[in-house]
């Protein structure tokens, strides 16, 4: 029961914007790959709209509680959401987040490493606006290192699967913006 | 061969009643006893009370029953009957339990069609408690709670014309009286028959009650036949 | 059967649960966070003639309906939460008094009232004596989703067993989480009988005429209660043999008190846990046997202090120990924050 050997990362936007999907897909390929895996989901009461939460931890060692105080990794996908995450955040925290929805100056308080991407542009312009977060699901699983491609590549497939029948250039789409999105995270870097 | 002095599914052991007195549930419950032998159902008849004078009745006949909750005979009987396809049940409540605490779960119960018998006994007061204003308590008239005729409704509740718009429209909807027997006693044949066919059924009896309405026989009788005036008897849905 | 791990939300275990442990009728009414339950047993009976399904018009309906479907033999069940939780407990004390193996899982959400419909450990009070109660029904307190499962299926041996109303009393978190559970083991059941139309007239009554009367019915059920209590108390212990310090806590804070405790255990720290498993009835005897050689007990809980009072209620007689609290009522307790607190008192 190491907490140590647990990844902690929340995904943070506003209803509609596929922060369950990209959190589903994570737990999913976690438990693909093996790993202990916990995923919490966290609204308000309306159905739709308002800030959507996802409290996700996988690792080698046991998850103790589905919820917990500081997250490794937050990915905040819309400014509504940066108020009601602050309280996650701990001195190693890293701070993902889509630079074309929020702006540098929004995030001047908070004093942690911050990774953004340009998941919306990207989308925009190279692949299709729909496939935007999963640029940023690309970032996480570049930055946590702990699932390999193949489990992601195959739980975004099947997560989509009913879409692929409509429109089956998705499956390519989609396995391009995961592409970006680790690309993205390596370029930030450099 | 002489009728005998009782109906055969009336438990002799729960004798001396329970009641008052004078009141109108000796002459209801007798009348269904009666339909019960007839009908021979007596073997899968289930028979729920709520709470009210009705729950005297609990050990009344001979057959399972069961005391529920104020207001919550409905939902019982619908529960049973949903799980025991092939029984007759046959729940029974007073004008307070099931048009003011149990008015939902009847209307739904209506409105699902779930074929289950409701009797609804009609006496404009709430008996058990010491006589307060019912649903179906009359324009000015005087209970415990409306003293002085004051706080009383513009009008009753008319309980199986309200329950018309809810109801399926193979539901059987009645009004009877403990004043005429036989007329009280078809309705409750076929209400019976009309469960057993799958579907909705609710009976309305207008009785009296000589302990809170404070009357001697003669009073009590023409009080009752002045209810007739305004809760019309005779079959409100066929 | 080998271990089958599935990945699944605490909804989908509790379903998975009653099915395998015999359930075939539902009555109930939507609520978050519970509503999963009922829509997914709708599902499961629009393709399965045998499990019947009713949704009524309120938690009470639900309750009584419940309560008829029992009676005809049917191993009935239902599911609730918060302001429902609250009406429920009208035909709660029904099956109390009327001895029924009434099964409900509670998927416990914020309150006061409408509160949130996320998570709290605010129910406890209400599962254990609410309505005009005695007390007279089992609750469960499970701790993690694994157990869950395995709680779920006991609640209804227990229900049947013993004929007394049970209680699984979860929460927000631990039914929408989603994790691997392994869903491979059944437990053993009761078989269902019915009470009415088996050739023998029954008159079930809850109204009596005199307080004799009912004293009378009332030393029967509290004296089965006290026999039943014997076989089905369950409690757990970790670590508490030579624990300085004691944490105690239950349901899914339990569990993060668990995780708290080993930690602490690596570095040499003396600390234990003390997690009552059934709420009602308590395992007295293992909770004062935790604390012999502790000198500091830590109370954590979602609540203001429902389970707080029922700690030093059964406590009082037997330990100098000072305590300390640990109470957010209808937040989430983490690991972390209850290794903190543990470090602080050593």
């Amino acid at each position: 029961m190491n907490n140590q050997n647990i990844t902690k990362v929340i995904v943070a936007g506003e209803g509609g914007q596929g922060v369950q999907s990209i959190a589903h897909i994570l737990t999913k390929a976690a438990f693909a790959a093996g790993l202990n895996v916990s995923f919490l989901p966290n609204y308000g009461v309306e159905q739709r709209g308002g800030v959507s939460l996802g409290f996700i931890q996988f690792g080698k060692g046991i998850i103790g509680f589905p919820k917990f105080s500081q997250a490794d990794i937050l990915l905040v996908m819309r400014d509504r959401a940066i108020e009601r995450t602050k309280r996650y955040i701990g001195s190693n925290t890293l701070y993902i987040y889509d630079s074309d929805l929020i702006k540098a100056d929004q995030l001047s308080d908070i004093y942690v490493q911050k990774l953004p991407i340009s998941a919306t542009s990207t989308a925009n312009q190279k692949l299709d606006p729909k496939v935007f977060n999963i640029i940023l699901l690309g970032a996480i699983v570049a930055e946590c290192g702990l699932i390999k491609d193949k489990f992601i590549e195959s739980e975004i497939d099947n997560n989509f699967a009913d879409k692929y029948k409509i429109k089956p250039q998705f499956k390519y789409l989609n396995k391009k913006a995961f592409e970006i999105g680790k690309k993205l995270t390596k370029e930030v870097y450099r | 061969m002489d009728e005998p002095r009782y109906p055969k599914c009336v438990n002799q052991k729960s004798k001396p009643s329970n009641f008052c007195p004078g009141c109108g549930y000796g002459i209801i419950l007798k009348t269904l006893g009666q339909v019960i032998d007839e009908m021979e159902i007596a073997p899968r008849t289930v028979m729920a009370v709520d709470i009210g004078c009705n729950l005297l009745a609990w050990d009344y006949f001979k057959l399972d029953t069961i005391q529920t909750h104020h207001g919550r005979v409905t939902p019982l009987t619908v529960g049973y009957k949903k799980a025991k396809k092939d029984s007759v049940m046959i729940g029974i409540a007073g004008d307070g339990g099931l048009y003011a605490i149990g008015l939902q779960g009847f209307l739904h119960a209506a409105h699902r069609d779930d074929p289950v018998m409701i009797i609804g006994v009609n006496n404009t007061i709430y008996a058990m408690t010491g006589g307060q204003l019912a649903p179906t308590s009359l324009p000015y008239q005087v209970t415990d709670s409306s003293p002085e005729g004051k706080f009383t409704y513009d009008k009753p509740i008319f309980g199986p014309e309200l329950t018309k718009d809810w109801a399926n429209k193979k539901a059987y909807l009645a009004r009877g009286s403990v004043l005429n027997v036989p007329q009280l006693k078809q309705i409750i044949k076929k209400a019976i028959e009309r469960q057993i066919e799958g579907h909705f059924s609710f009976i309305e009896i207008l009785s009296f009650c000589p302990t809170n309405w404070k009357t001697d026989a003669k009073q009590t009788i023409e009080l009752t036949e002045n209810l007739e005036k305004v809760f019309k008897t005779g079959v409100i849905n066929e | 059967m080998p271990e089958k791990k599935e990945l699944l939300t605490g909804n989908d275990v509790v379903l998975k649960a009653a099915v395998l442990a015999g359930a075939n009728y539902f009555a109930g009414y939507p609520i978050t966070p519970s509503t999963e339950i009922m829509s997914g047993w709708a599902k499961l009976a629009a393709r399965d003639k045998t499990l019947e399904f009713l949704q009524t018009e309120d938690e009470i309906a639900a309750g009584m309906a419940t309560i008829g479907g029992l009676l005809a033999g049917k191993k009935a069940w239902t599911v609730t939460a918060g302001v429902g939780h609250v009406l429920i407990q009208d035909p709660m004390v029904l099956a109390e008094t009327l001895s029924l193996p009434f099964v409900m899982y509670v998927g416990q959400r914020g309150g006061p009232s409408t509160g949130t419909v996320i998570y709290s450990q605010q129910e406890l009070n209400l599962a254990r004596y609410g309505g005009n109660s005695e007390g007279l029904r089992v609750v469960y307190a499970p701790s993690n989703i694994q157990e869950l499962f395995e709680i779920t299926q006991k609640a209804f041996h227990t229900a049947w067993r013993y004929r007394i109303p049970t209680i699984i009393l979860g929460d927000g978190y631990l039914t929408k989480t989603l994790s691997p559970v392994d869903t491979s083991k059944a437990l053993p059941q009761e078989k269902a009988e019915p009470y009415f139309l088996n050739g023998e007239v029954k008159n079930l009554r809850n109204c009596f005429s005199r307080e004799d009367e009912l004293a009378e019915h009332l030393n029967i059920l509290f004296a089965k209660y006290a026999a039943m209590s014997r076989q089905i108390v369950e409690s757990e212990s970790y670590k508490t043999n030579d624990a300085k310090v004691v944490v105690f806590a239950w349901g899914t804070v339990g569990f993060a008190a668990k995780v708290a405790v080993t930690n602490l255990r690596k570095n040499g720290k003396r600390v234990g846990l003390f997690r009552p498993i059934t709420m009602r009835p308590f395992d007295d005897k293992s909770a004062i046997k935790a604390v012999k050689k502790a000198n500091k007990i830590l109370i954590a809980e979602s609540s203001g202090g429902q389970f707080g009072r029922i700690v030093r209620e059964t406590l009082s007689q037997t330990t100098k120990a000072e305590y300390t609290r640990l109470y957010k009522p209808a937040e989430g307790i983490t690991p972390e924050e209850i290794e903190e607190k543990l470090s602080e008192m050593l």
